[in-house]
């Protein structure tokens, strides 16, 4: 028995129960033949109906004379041990005698500054105002004005309850419910808090629309986007937002990164135990789900006009590494009592059993990788309602079997803190991520919305452990097979980087210990250097499939074969992640060498002495095999000049190292400086000239409309290509060439490909351009959310994900690190007040809060920052720049 | 809306005029056999003339335990299958005039929009089906409408397109996709051929004015096996 049951057990024969007036909703049903005082009282009396993470209330109201006061703090205490924050207010500043030791009590002051800085302490927790209970005896007062502890009725509040437990002669204010019955009331509303808790009821969501996701009646046609939507993960284990019973084209999934199962082409994320089922019969029919992005919880509420709706609430913990807990209620004649909390995945086998109390299962492939789980789950009664409380630890692994005992270790962890106290360090560790990294977009809460969830599902994907395999669809669902593309290196790790650095090295570090692999292929291919693979799974080979079907036919599919920019993307990726951080890891150098290498054996020089690379498919994938693809080009260019920066740590022969400088001059690019235009490739501009308005409203799959062979003779494109390069290194193309450019191939644009709006509404805001870059972030801020690829249900599109960061931070607000100086050159759109970032970027914590007038910077610890190319100057923490309105 | 009864009391109206007889009452024995039931043949009077015919072919669509009826679908037949298939609540089978007829029906192609009401108004019929042991092939033709805003990858993305149309618009066991682009009309009767079909089903909102059921003009017309017009409920 836990010592919150222990407590409630002992406390069920407190006086005046019966007969208080409930604080909030209504009571649930009493059991037949109870007296109507008993069904007043509910079981365990005065109620709420809420679990909350924190309570204050002011001790002198509440147990005024001394009255309670050690019976008051033995519940605190109680509480406290749950991993409830309680905040005791001294009015007069006294303790009162018999307070028990342990349990602090807080000067009280005058005026509403007190509340507001327990609701920042309690923020900095990651308990928000709707996860508060405010108990005071006093606050209102004859004539209609505010007693003293009305000062405790700030706006920022709002969302709290507030229950008074005073005489109130004058009445109370509106918002707060009156019970009475002074110390007794008080007790009771602790003793609904202690009896929650022992009970195992779901907790409460502070439902702020600032930073919640909800979806209400899912319906089939967005099962499976939601369950995409919803997923929650961390430390490289996620869990699809799938609902707890058995529905109709559900699917159910937990996945870890790096863990493939299969060969080839074939290979594909391994599905581990599921940890979320429960038989609940019949099944709601209708529900409300509430992603809770600042606390990084999943709830879900039956919608009912009954008393005990079926409510479930689950987190992936952020503090202890593989755990996912969960508590679920409902009437017990519903909620069936739960059998194994570990249950086999479809398309996989798995092992089961118990040990040491615990539950254990496991899938894996036989030989090489494989996902561990254990689990422990607890059931009670509250009631007519019955509760269930599951909390199970993982451990994936990509190269062997995994044992039970890094999963046991966690699962141990969390049994030593409790379910409560797990929740509340997770929801702190949560409030610390959105403390350092959040963006805040003033005039559109739509966008800050889809920007924080964009925010929320790249740290679910992420970990700071090992290496990161981050594949095109994440966790989030089986799309894409887990493949890691361009997508990773390119649109995910920019952002992941200034999220989380060290999630970001263990991106690098994935793609560091298959640099052998990439040296094979590029000596199977009779080059030098390293070649890496188009789409990589879990050895570092080419895993890109063959083929297709496409209109019946069976079409080759030739991106593994000739898609190359993908070196220069894996170099780039590295070489970003160096400047950004400040962090130079040894391994880097010689990547930068090999690839480099790589480039210079692939080139083919002709007589006239200028560089070319033949036969290649750019980040435009309507058109294959062409010669010298801008991006490719430029790329490679880049590419032979990082490599040879860094030739030194690499050991490389400087007269190699100056061979590469003299190749990368040599390469073409396409550009024309007549009219500032790069060709996108050898002969693009005498294919025809379409713009793709001529065939549809894009974004459109071209390709599909068309077909193939007529979209590759037109000039319609599948995603910025020549643009691709402005946005990844504009310092090696032709100053002021983005703007023609952007002119010329956006309205050739499909934006078929999920990658492009992002990008282009990123080149948009660095062209001048920032209220169209708001109609293209649009775009891409909608895609997951409302499904506009038609294919979320398979998982969400991670390279957009990390666009969006990109559009806003490189794009909007011009972010950029050159030799250790952070530059900032913001672009707001007119519909935006204001726009505030946090990131983390050379070893600080950096702040920026932009409007039309100012940019202010913060950074907590100096940091070199040059503002719209102005000279560089060091910030110390916070200097304000006004800019031209 | 589709009413399938009870095996053993399902009945399948198999509607004869004087030229017709041979397709006509074996494809109704064929789909009497799939929905557990048998045929009612109505012979029509040689005399009738076409707006008559197709009343008292509607009254009788219309009994309790009739699940569908089967016309000839051949041009000369136009004139009544026409106003039946336009009124009929039920589905209505149009048999070509060479059509191409299996002892029993192995695969059956579905075209679907991409709507829920669409498959809603196939769903019953494809229950059937797919219990009958009949493979489903699930054709969807991306034009000017319905073709996605993007596509990532030709493999990747059509298996995930695949999935998640049939997830929710066909969610049958072994049901199968086939993606074209065009338009529907010009793709339905040659995929039939392609897959080797038994028969079409096709839901139609039962409006033949003009520029309208495109898809099911052409199929009627080009078709080599017979085509079960399924009435869509109303917006």
């Amino acid at each position: 028995m836990t010592a919150p049951e222990a407590a409630f057990d002992a406390w069920q024969g407190c006086p005046g129960l019966a007969g208080m007036p409930s604080a909030y909703g209504s009571p649930p049903a009493a059991p037949a033949g109870s007296s109507p005082a008993a069904a007043a009282a509910g079981p365990g009396g005065v109620w709420t109906g809420r679990t909350f993470a924190a309570v204050v209330f002011a001790l002198q109201a509440a147990a005024p004379y001394g009255r309670g006061v050690a019976a008051v703090g033995r519940r605190v205490a109680v509480l406290r041990a749950c991993g409830v924050d309680v905040t005791v207010i001294s009015r007069d500043g006294s303790v009162p005698a018999g307070w028990p030791t342990g349990c602090p009590v807080a000067p009280g002051g005058v005026g509403p500054e007190v509340m507001r800085g327990i609701l920042a302490v309690l923020a900095r927790r990651g308990a928000g105002p709707g996860l508060l209970l405010v108990v005071g005896g006093e606050f209102g007062a004859p004539g209609g004005n505010r007693g003293p502890d009305g000062v405790l009725l700030v706006p920022e509040a709002a969302r709290a309850v507030v229950v008074s437990v005073g005489p109130e002669p004058g009445g109370v204010p509106a918002g707060v419910v009156h019970v009475g019955g002074g110390s007794r009331g008080l007790l009771a509303l602790l003793d609904e808090q202690v009896r929650r808790h022992a009970r195992l009821r779901v907790p409460a969501v502070d439902e702020d629309p600032e930073w919640i996701v909800c979806e209400t009646g899912t319906g089939p046609l967005r099962r499976r986007v939601i369950e995409s939507l919803f997923t929650l993960g961390a430390a490289g284990v996620a869990t699809r937002g799938s609902v707890e019973e058995r529905a109709a084209g559900a699917q159910p999934m937990v996945l870890a990164a790096g863990v493939y199962d299969g060969t080839g082409p074939g290979q594909h994320l391994l599905p581990g135990p599921v940890w979320t089922a429960l038989t609940v019969e019949p099944a709601p029919a209708g529900d409300r789900r509430v992603l809770d992005l600042r606390t990084g919880v999943l709830e879900r509420t039956e919608l009912t006009d009954g008393c005990c709706p079926v409510r479930t609430l689950r987190l992936a913990s952020i503090t202890i590494p593989g755990v996912v807990a969960m508590r679920a209620e409902a009437p017990s004649a519903r909620l069936r009592r739960p059998g194994r909390p570990l249950r086999r995945p479809a398309g996989a086998a798995m092992a089961a059993g118990r040990v040491d109390g615990m539950y254990w299962a496991r899938t894996d492939t036989g030989t090489r990788a494989g996902i561990a789980a254990v689990a422990v789950q607890q059931v009670r009664r509250d009631g007519p309602v019955r509760t269930v409380q599951r909390v199970a630890a993982y451990a994936g692994n990509g190269r062997y079997r995994p044992g039970l005992r890094a999963a046991a270790d966690g699962l141990h962890a969390a049994g030593r803190a409790g379910f409560g106290r797990l929740l509340a360090d997770h929801r702190a560790a949560w409030a610390d991520r959105w403390d350092a990294v959040d963006i805040q977009v003033r005039g559109d809460p739509q966008a800050q919305l889809a920007l924080r969830f964009a925010l929320f599902q790249l740290w679910s994907a992420v970990t700071d452990r090992g290496e990161l395999a981050l594949g095109a669809r994440g966790l989030s669902g089986p799309g894409y097979s887990g493949h890691v593309f361009w997508d990773a290196d390119v649109f995910m790790l920019p952002a992941v980087a200034a999220m989380d650095p060290a999630a970001g090295a263990a991106m690098i570090r994935y793609r560091l210990r298959r640099l052998d692999a990439a040296r094979a292929r590029a000596r199977a291919a009779g080059l030098c250097g390293a070649r890496f693979p188009w789409e990589s799974a879990a050895s570092g080979q080419d895993v890109t499939p063959r083929s297709g079907r496409l209109a019946g036919r069976r079409v080759p599919i030739l991106t593994g074969q000739l898609e190359e920019h993908i070196t220069a993307d894996v170099a780039w990726a590295a070489a970003h992640y160096a400047s950004w951080t400040g962090l130079h890891a040894p391994a880097v150098g010689p990547l930068l060498a090999e690839t480099a290498r790589y480039w210079a054996s692939r080139c083919r020089v002709d007589a006239a002495g200028r560089a070319h690379i033949d036969a290649v498919i750019g980040p435009d994938e309507y058109h294959e095999r062409v010669d010298d693809n801008a991006f490719t080009n430029v790329m490679a260019r880049w590419n032979l000049r990082a490599g040879a920066d860094a030739a030194g740590r690499a050991g490389i022969d400087p007269a190699e190292a100056r061979q590469w400088r003299e190749l990368a001059d040599r390469l073409v690019d396409g550009y024309d400086p007549a009219t500032s235009r790069y060709e996108q490739f050898a002969g693009y501009f005498a294919l025809e000239p379409l713009l793709i308005t001529d065939i549809a409203v894009p974004p459109v799959a071209a390709d599909l409309l068309l077909g193939r062979d007529r979209v590759a003779r037109s000039q319609v494109i599948k995603q910025p290509d020549v643009l691709m390069a402005h946005h990844l290194v504009p310092d090696q193309l032709a100053p002021g060439s983005l703007g023609p450019n952007l002119d010329y191939y956006d309205p050739r644009t499909a934006h078929g490909s999920s990658l492009s709006p992002a990008i282009t509404a990123s080149l948009l805001a660095r062209a001048g351009r920032p209220d169209e870059a708001l109609a293209t972030l649009r775009m891409a801020l909608e895609l997951d959310l409302d499904d506009l690829t038609g294919m979320t249900g398979a998982g969400l599109h991670m390279a957009n994900l990390g666009g969006v960061w990109q559009a806003v931070v490189f794009g909007v607000a011009g972010v950029g690190v050159r030799a250790g100086v952070l530059n900032v050159d913001p672009r707001l759109p007119g519909a935006w007040d204001g726009l505030q970032l946090r990131f983390r970027c050379l070893g600080r914590r950096v702040r920026l809060d932009i409007t039309h007038d100012r940019t202010q910077i913060c950074a907590d610890a100096p940091l070199a920052v040059a503002l719209a190319g102005q000279a560089p100057r060091t910030v110390t923490g916070t200097v304000t720049f006004r800019t031209a309105g | 809306m589709t009413t399938i009864q009870a095996a053993g009391t399902a009945e399948v109206l198999a509607v004869l005029g004087p030229n017709d007889e041979g397709p006509v009452t074996q494809t109704a024995h064929i789909i009497a056999r799939l929905a557990g039931g048998q045929v009612r043949p109505l012979r029509l009077a040689a005399d009738l003339s076409p707006q008559r015919a197709a009343r008292q072919v509607i009254r009788a669509l219309r009994q309790p335990g009739t699940v569908s009826g089967v016309l000839s679908g051949s041009q000369m037949s136009r004139p009544l299958w026409r106003p039946v298939a336009q009124r009929s609540a039920k589905p209505v089978v149009l048999v070509p005039a060479r059509a191409r007829l299996p002892r029993r029906i192995r695969r059956v192609l579905l075209p679907l929009d991409g709507t829920a009401r669409s498959a809603a108004a196939v769903a019953e019929a494809a229950e059937r089906f797919a219990r009958g042991g009949a493979e489903l092939v699930v054709l969807h033709v991306f034009d000017t409408q319905t073709v996605p805003k993007f596509w990532d990858q030709q493999a990747h993305a059509g298996q995930a397109w695949e999935q998640e149309f049939l997830a929710r618009f066909c969610a049958l066991p072994g049901a199968r996709l086939e993606l074209r682009s065009g338009t529907a009309a010009e793709h339905v009767a040659q995929v039939a051929v392609a897959e080797q079909a038994d028969m079409i089903a096709l839901a139609w909102s039962q409006r033949l004015g003009p520029g309208r059921a495109a898809a099911v003009r052409r199929t009627i017309a080009e078709a080599e096996v017979p085509v079960m017009l399924v009435p869509m409920p109303a917006d």
